[in-house]
């Protein structure tokens, strides 16, 4: 078919595919950290990249060459994508049973979506040098697709860089250390934050001695809206599980980490309570700080435009 | 935790208080003399099953699956 028409356009399709498989290399170091099987995970995830990079590099190029069959391989391949995101979620929860402190639902779509979204990054990237490559050399000649194609891809590079992942928690909230006390005998309190009930006198030694409190102050709306969320306070409670680690074990159910809220009062204060393996509260706060915005998270009632508009007419009203 | 009962359920209750004042109804009863042996008993059960102790300072301690 293609000895027919015009001659391939390998420089443009090698472009596209060469950026692209660059800009998952550049985002796939910048957050291993989500990903438990690091060898595996790492080869499994360049090889999707890689045929997003194909498909995305030949997309222009095979328009061009008038094989509209081949275009239309842009649409399976997000099929293929979606699918890719549903294996991601169902091994996250099924590996769920064995952690000791859960990512929970929220956290584990929001991974599996993040990991779908960068194949469609890698093929926008694609698409775009190969279109410009391909653009330039029918318009210049050949020595510019070189030159137009890398400069296009360099610059999709850093677009989706900045576009690669949301806010993460310390964009919209503060965290401090606070000590953990006990008041009324057995409830454990961060800060000015009730937590739990602590029954047993040795878990309540263990919480004086070794462990250590965390405050969560919004300071954004979503921020505030963001904690309420129960399944972005598991991802931070997860995140300071996975990086700093815990010192609890199977029969010690009063060692899981939890984050509450500061109730009956509601001041919107979220509390932490941790017994840290690597006690270094610069790590600490860094783990907080770093764990993701969640997409579930982002659109809480809490800073709902409706919400804010019916608060206004409420206090107008009286 | 694999196994244990529904999160929020009551396990089993450990109490210093007489079988007149606290009963079982679904859950076992564990009644113990002195402050010493209630903790004794509740930190085993909580090490063996995973289940959390709370206390409520009435001389009853529930044994609650987290």
């Amino acid at each position: 078919m293609s000895s027919q028409g015009p001659p391939v356009d390998w420089i443009s399709i090698g472009l596209g595919i060469g950026f692209g498989v660059v800009v998952r290399l550049i985002l796939l170091r910048k957050d291993y950290r989500h990903y438990p099987g690091y060898p595996a995970g790492t080869v499994g995830q360049i090889t999707v990249a890689f045929f997003a990079a194909v498909i995305g590099g030949a997309f222009f190029p095979a328009l061009v060459a008038k094989e509209y069959q081949a275009a239309t391989f842009l649409v399976l391949a997000a099929t293929q994508f979606t699918g890719l995101r549903k294996v991601e979620v169902s091994k996250l929860e099924s590996i769920e049973q064995l952690t000791l402190v859960q990512r929970g639902s929220s956290y584990i779509q929001g991974i599996a979506q993040e990991f779908e979204e960068r194949n469609y990054l890698v093929m926008g990237v694609a698409v775009v040098t190969a279109l410009a490559a391909s653009l330039a050399r029918t318009e210049f000649g050949d020595f510019w697709p070189w030159v137009v194609g890398g400069g296009v891809g360099i610059l999709a590079i850093i677009v989706a860089y900045f576009v690669k992942s949301g806010p993460e928690l310390g964009d919209v909230c503060t965290a401090e250390l606070v000590p953990l006390t006990f008041k009324e005998g057995s409830l454990l309190y961060a800060g000015p934050v009730m937590l739990m009930e602590v029954g047993l006198p040795k878990a309540r030694e263990r919480y004086a001695k070794d462990g250590v409190g965390i405050v969560l102050t919004p300071t954004t709306p979503r921020g505030a809206g963001a904690i309420w969320d129960l399944g972005q306070r598991q991802a931070i409670v997860y995140n300071l599980y996975e990086i700093i680690g815990t010192k609890t074990d199977i029969g010690y159910g009063e060692r899981i980490p939890i984050c509450r809220m500061d109730l009956p009062e509601g001041t919107g204060k979220a509390g932490i309570c941790l017994l840290p393996v690597a006690n270094d509260p610069d790590r600490i706060l860094e783990a907080v700080r770093r764990t993701p915005l969640l997409e579930t998270a982002k659109a809480h009632s809490v800073h709902s435009p409706a919400l804010i508009g019916w608060q206004r007419s409420h206090e107008g009203g009286k | 935790m694999a196994g244990l009962p529904e999160s929020g359920s009551i396990y089993a209750i450990v109490t210093l208080k007489s079988p007149q004042e606290v009963q079982g109804g679904v859950s076992p009863v564990f009644y113990v003399k002195t402050q010493q042996e209630q903790e004794h008993i509740a930190m085993w059960i909580a090490r063996i099953t995973g289940v959390a102790v709370h206390d409520l300072h009435d001389g009853t301690w529930l044994l609650i699956p987290v």
